[in-house]
């Protein structure tokens, strides 16, 4: 404590002025308020102010029957739709307590295998955005493309799949599609062994990313931080490991694990990725062919009381939903937690430190940062501007009033 | 990157992008696109009113049939409901991708069940 107060004496002594990054900046497409406390041209802290795209999903939930909700659970995310879908559906499976057919597994497992590929992609291109290179942008959106046009086959839909269901998939892949989805894979794989080359040894993205925004391994595991980012400080954590899901624990993949600590690391995580999920993918569809044809098991849609929670590894960390049902069709609670609110809010901070304020796009860019996922509720006194976050205790209170 | 490697590789390629308006896309089988319904096969039940997530249709139990194309998020769910529950296949996903239209009101498709013949 005495500790803290010293480095708030020093902060306020540091800092000449403070610059608001956001709501509206040019550095994001999405809403989100970075205050950036500065010494010249040093950044010597940040505010993170989430919240300007809050949408209430877990009470609109609430209010909503178990098939309407994987619809809606879709939408949190435009670029990680399918892995929130799959999960919202594999909580509610956890409710009924039911097994899904092996070939829904496999589908699964291809869908969330080709959005990681679509996602990471999409990464790649911000951070050559960031950095000033749009040249790199350019080329790995055009990459993206073959990844989109992929889920279009299997799924009729290019970024909100409506793939799975409670129970199983919707709808089955057919065979005569897998060669064509085979050489568009082998091609990503070309373009992606020219990314690795790209990323590693190009002297524009070496002068932006080498050996900045640096997050340490002891940090990492104070904050618990998840995914990607942690993977890229050392830590070996990967949820399709430590706690197999769907077909994980059958196919032959392994975790990218890296130890700069630095941007690049964390670009050179995905990129690696990138490599095992076609690794995963081409495994799914040699294996598919020879499977029953059965894609969907029959569930009720009223479901008795009950508590469930699922785990997964979305393309940017651990996703968690927890569900609580009460007898009718509609949840009596859901939770949602994202990977990014985690990552953003525990690691922007710690890595923005000490940094020029020029790098800080390539900076908060190589964390890939999603903020839809991340909004929160703050209560702000409007009078006095005072911040009020929502602790136990709180929540607490506001329980024992409603028993009353 | 070796840019003038890649730029001159590039002048000799085809261009990536597709002239839209004038060269139709190469859409894959199963897209879901415009919402069909058969009103004669239809039983006006309203069970893909209960399950539709974004309130893209309304059914008058009995009577009439409303489909509201601005609200609709094509996810399919109306047809699977009509397919596997009803069982009567009024609805269907047609892969038409062009809705655009100038006037909200010709989003809005009521159908009004026929009635029977004598």
């Amino acid at each position: 404590m005495k500790e803290e107060k010293k480095m708030e004496k020093v902060k306020e002594e540091r800092v000449t002025y403070s610059l608001p990054i956001g709501p509206q900046h040019p550095m994001y497409v999405e809403a989100e308020n970075l205050n950036v406390y500065l010494d010249g041209e040093t950044i010597v802290d940040v505010d993170i102010n989430v919240g300007y795209l809050h949408r209430g999903i877990e009470e609109l939930m609430q209010r909503r029957n178990y098939l309407q909700n994987i619809y809606l659970s879709e939408r949190i995310c435009g670029i990680c739709s399918g892995i929130h879908s799959m999960t919202y559906c594999q909580c509610i499976e956890n409710l009924l307590d039911v097994n899904i057919p092996e070939r829904a597994k496999y589908i699964r497992t291809m869908v969330l295998e080709l959005e990681r590929l679509h996602s990471h992609f999409l990464f790649l291109g911000v951070v050559g955005y960031e950095i000033g290179m749009d040249t790199a942008f350019m080329y790995a959106w055009k990459d993206r493309e073959f990844s989109m046009d992929m889920l279009e086959q299997v799924s009729g839909n290019r970024v909100n799949y409506a793939m799975p269901t409670v129970g199983g998939v919707r709808r089955d892949v057919p065979n005569h599609i897998i060669p064509s989805m085979l050489k568009k894979l082998n091609h990503l794989e070309k373009r992606t062994e020219y990314y690795r080359k790209v990323f590693l040894r190009d002297r524009t993205i070496i002068a932006r990313t080498r050996g900045l925004g640096i997050l340490p391994k002891k940090d990492v595991e104070r904050f618990s931080i998840v995914g990607p980012v942690a993977r890229a400080s050392g830590l070996k954590i990967d949820v399709r490991r430590d706690t197999p899901y769907l077909k994980y624990d059958d196919l032959d993949w392994k975790v990218i694990v890296e130890k700069a600590e630095d941007s690049q690391s964390r670009v050179m995580v995905k990129v690696l990725e990138i490599f095992q999920s076609i690794k995963i993918l081409r495994q799914c569809l040699k294996k598919l062919p020879s499977l029953d044809r059965e894609i969907k098991t029959k569930v009720p849609l009223v479901i008795p009381k009950a508590e469930a929670i699922a785990i997964t590894e979305a393309p940017r960390g651990e996703l968690v939903y927890y569900a609580m049902s009460n007898g009718t069709d509609r949840p009596e609670r859901m939770r949602i937690r994202t990977p990014s609110f985690v990552n953003i809010i525990y690691s922007l901070p710690i890595i923005l430190k000490e940094q020029q304020l020029a790098d800080l796009p390539a900076i908060v860019a190589s964390i890939d940062p999603c903020f839809s996922c991340t909004d929160r509720m703050t209560l702000i006194d409007t009078k006095s501007g005072e911040k009020k976050t929502v602790d136990e205790t709180y929540l607490k209170k506001l329980g024992e009033r409603r028993l009353k | 990157m070796r840019l003038t490697g890649e730029a001159l590789k590039n002048v000799f390629k085809r261009p990536f992008t597709q002239k839209y308006p004038k060269v139709k896309p190469i859409i894959p089988e199963g897209l879901r696109g415009r919402v069909e319904h058969d009103k004669n096969k239809c039983i006006y039940c309203g069970m893909c009113d209960k399950y539709c997530p974004s309130g893209a249709i309304e059914v008058e139990v009995g009577r009439a049939w409303r489909y509201d194309m601005g609200r609709c998020l094509f996810c399919s769910q109306c047809e699977e409901v009509c397919k596997y529950m009803v069982r009567k296949n009024a609805i269907t996903m047609v892969m038409d991708f062009e809705h655009a239209e100038r006037k909200k009101s010709r989003l809005i498709t009521i159908h009004k069940k026929p009635k029977p013949e004598k």
